[in-house]
């Protein structure tokens, strides 16, 4: 497609901002491996399609938003949070015990908080309140977005990177190999996932300790991911064995729709051929069968970033994973029951938090589905395009 | 007869798959013993202060100086003979979760109601009334469900009617003065005992509907798109040139439409047993889950192991209950 013709459609601000993103990037890309670029010229003007579709849906949009504060809260949050995740304020100020959102509390000049902890003497308001510790409720909501973010990510990197992978090799293989493969993932599935990972995220704490002693280089990145101080590093054994259990949850059910989708997918004339001119096995399976089953895989990425939020909130809510003063979303909403509801601030806003990140991930990959489904594409596409 | 054979054949297939499934399932359950903490015997006998003697007798009793092959064995011949022993609590594990079970399935089983009725009949009609707002509250309550947190819905709606309104209560768990079942929710229903039935409700309604809560919406959303397929097949037109009534035509379209659905709802069984710890928790009802967390908190590993192993039987034979009943229904599902 000529750059004229891509003229023809009215374009939105956002629009341009994806052009400008992903055209440098394919330049970057094609300045490591020549000719990359031009090779995929027509799957960057489809990738481009998707995403002008996605800015003229108004509950993508929303949910694009709501995904990119979160992602920008959880980067930036540690630096613009007013106090450390851990800092007990009570220590300088009663008032700040269980204080209610919006309540002030005064850090005086040579008290402990100012000499020893090195805030600035002054007034403050505590905008969502605090604990019984007098930690600032909004401080720890924003070191929080870090620590679900690091989570997911952990998680979505590896979990379905598995199944896909196995689910991949099932399919295209078949015989005894698909056979022991689908009845692992059948024993998996047996299980609801929650109950999988509590167990799993229960026993592992000490042996992923062990595991973090003997590497301390995984420790120190791990601490940095988390935004958090060196003294909690004995905390991240927890927070690892919850991921450790989420990758052990999160694969079968890939493996078991990308097997799917590969039986219909590898009778295609053109896996046919790139067998017979000699392709080997590993690169029909990722360059010939993968890029074509891409689009429903996006789906349900997009829809498990947020599933991953949301179990771990709740794995923490059940004591497992994040262990005080580590700030969690699920982990403070736990700790903070126990003065529900006088202190509601303490459940109603992390709960909130999490809500609206999940619901961000679940809004995208909602549009995504209609945007990528086949029966509804070009309808999308004629309407993103305009008339000629 | 060939029809029965066809059934037979499928059943038989179908068992061949259950049965190295239940074997993998002990499996991977005896897998959360093997990556346990290095020395439970230690934890189980009070602590690093403790006797070496008796950490010894611990472990030659739960034979953790035994290879782990022995172990598995003794864990499932322990499993069978109702022998698991906690080692925390020396009760039998087998025991103390069958007092805990009837608590779970009412609950699921309520939540499943509510699921069934409101979450079917949405649908329908959101499919009926095609863009329209109910078809848009059904779509916003779907990514609603799939969105909140449920420990949070939980309080907010405690704060509602247990706060505000004072309409629920939070302690204590009804029991029938008699046992069929053992469950008390379906012990009333047989024996027509309506203040037993009323007490359970009262206890249950607003757990239930919080656990269903994740799934009416997206349950909705299946029937409503199945729905729409079904009404878009040729046979369909067929009803429409024979000129039978409306409602005629709806009835034979959802019956197309629930095929579909009822593997999901057989899914959503599992989802429910595993919301199960989280909603248990926060509205304290003494079940499974709750059980399971409660253990965890006292390295009461065995006891773990059990309630996992159970949850996960009882889902594996749900779903096979759920494909045989679909071939039964549906003769193309048998191959």
């Amino acid at each position: 497609m000529s750059s004229e013709e891509r003229e023809v459609y009215e374009k939105k601000i956002l629009d341009k901002i994806v052009d400008i993103i992903l055209d440098n990037l394919a330049s970057a890309i094609d300045r490591v491996r020549p000719g990359w670029k031009t090779r995929n010229e027509a799957r960057i003007e489809e990738f481009k399609l998707t995403l002008y579709a996605l800015n003229r849906s108004p509950p993508g949009l929303l949910g694009l938003s709501l995904v990119v504060f979160f992602i920008l809260i959880a980067l930036i949050g540690p630096y613009i949070a007013p106090f450390s995740y851990d800092m007990p304020l009570v220590l300088c100020d009663q008032r700040a015990y269980l204080a209610p959102p919006g309540s002030t509390i005064t850090i005086r000049d040579g008290s402990l908080c100012s000499d020893v902890y090195g805030i600035k003497p002054g007034n403050y308001t505590l905008i969502l309140g605090a604990d019984d510790f007098g930690r600032d409720l909004f401080s720890r909501i924003l070191y929080g977005a870090r620590t679900s973010l690091v989570v997911a990510v952990m998680v979505m990197v590896l979990g379905p990177l598995i199944g896909i992978t196995l689910g991949l090799i099932s399919g295209y293989r078949g015989g005894v190999i698909d056979e022991v493969i689908m009845r692992l993932t059948d024993v998996f599935i047996a299980f609801p996932g929650l109950i999988l990972a509590i167990a799993f995220s229960a026993v592992l704490p000490d042996r992923v300790s062990g595991l973090l002693t003997s590497f301390p280089p995984l420790a120190s990145i791990s601490l940095a991911l988390f935004s958090l101080k060196p003294e909690h590093v004995g905390s991240l054994a927890n927070l690892l064995s919850v991921v450790i259990a989420l990758w052990i949850v999160w694969w079968p059910g890939y493996a078991r729709v990308v097997r799917g989708m590969v039986l219909s997918t590898r009778e295609n004339v053109y896996v046919e051929a790139a067998r017979a001119i000699g392709v080997p096995t590993y690169a029909i399976l990722f360059r010939h069968i993968l890029p074509n089953i891409l689009g429903p895989i996006l789906v349900f990425l997009t829809l498990d970033f947020g599933g991953v939020i949301l179990v771990e909130a709740g794995l923490s809510f059940l004591g497992l994973g994040a262990v005080p003063p580590i700030a969690d979303w699920g982990r403070i909403v736990y700790d903070g029951a126990e003065y529900f509801p006088r202190a509601w601030w303490l459940v109603f806003f992390p709960g909130l938090a999490t809500l609206l990140a999940v619901l961000g991930f679940n809004l995208i990959g909602d549009s995504l589905r209609d945007i990528l489904d086949p029966k509804t594409r070009r309808k999308i596409e004629f309407k993103v395009k305009g008339r000629r | 007869m060939l029809w029965l054979a066809d059934l037979k054949r499928f059943l038989f297939r179908r068992a061949l798959t259950f049965i190295p499934t239940v074997i993998g399932v002990t499996f991977l359950v005896f897998f959360i013993a093997a990556v346990l903490p290095a020395d439970p015997a230690k934890l189980w006998a009070g602590g690093e202060k403790a006797n070496p003697q008796v950490v010894e007798n611990i472990r030659r009793e739960y034979r953790l100086d035994r290879p782990i092959w022995e172990q598995y064995l003794f864990f499932i011949k322990n499993a069978v003979t109702n022998q698991i022993v906690s080692p925390v609590s020396h009760n039998k594990v087998w025991e103390d979760l069958a007092r805990r079970l009837p608590v779970t399935m009412q609950l699921t089983i309520l939540a499943f109601t509510f699921i069934v009725f409101i979450g079917i009949p949405l649908g329908i009609l959101s499919a009926l009334k095609r863009d329209s707002i109910i078809d848009m509250i059904v779509r916003i309550l779907a990514l609603l469900g799939v969105s909140t947190p449920v420990f949070w819905l939980a309080y907010l709606l405690i704060f509602v009617f247990f706060t505000r309104l004072g309409w629920i209560t939070l302690a204590g768990t009804p029991i029938a003065p008699y046992t069929i079942t053992g469950i008390p929710l379906i012990d009333s229903i047989i024996k027509l005992d309506l203040e037993t039935f009323r007490q359970v409700i009262e206890r249950y309604w607003l757990p239930s509907l919080v656990l269903a809560y994740a799934n009416i919406g997206v349950i909705a959303r299946l029937v409503r798109n199945s729905f729409l397929d079904a009404l878009s097949s040729d046979f369909v037109e067929f009803i429409d040139a024979r000129g039978l009534p409306r409602y005629r035509k709806y009835l034979h379209v959802l019956k197309n439409a629930m095929v579909p659905v009822i593997t999901v709802l057989g899914l959503t069984f599992g989802g429910l047993l595993a919301g199960a710890p989280i909603t248990e928790t926060v509205f304290g009802l003494p079940g499974v889950g709750r059980y399971l967390i409660d253990s965890i908190r006292f390295y009461d590993y065995l006891t773990l192991m059990g309630g996992v192993l159970l949850i996960a039987l009882i889902y594996v034979t749900v779903n096979l209950l759920v494909d045989i009943s679909y071939a039964i229904i549906d003769p193309r599902v048998r191959y």
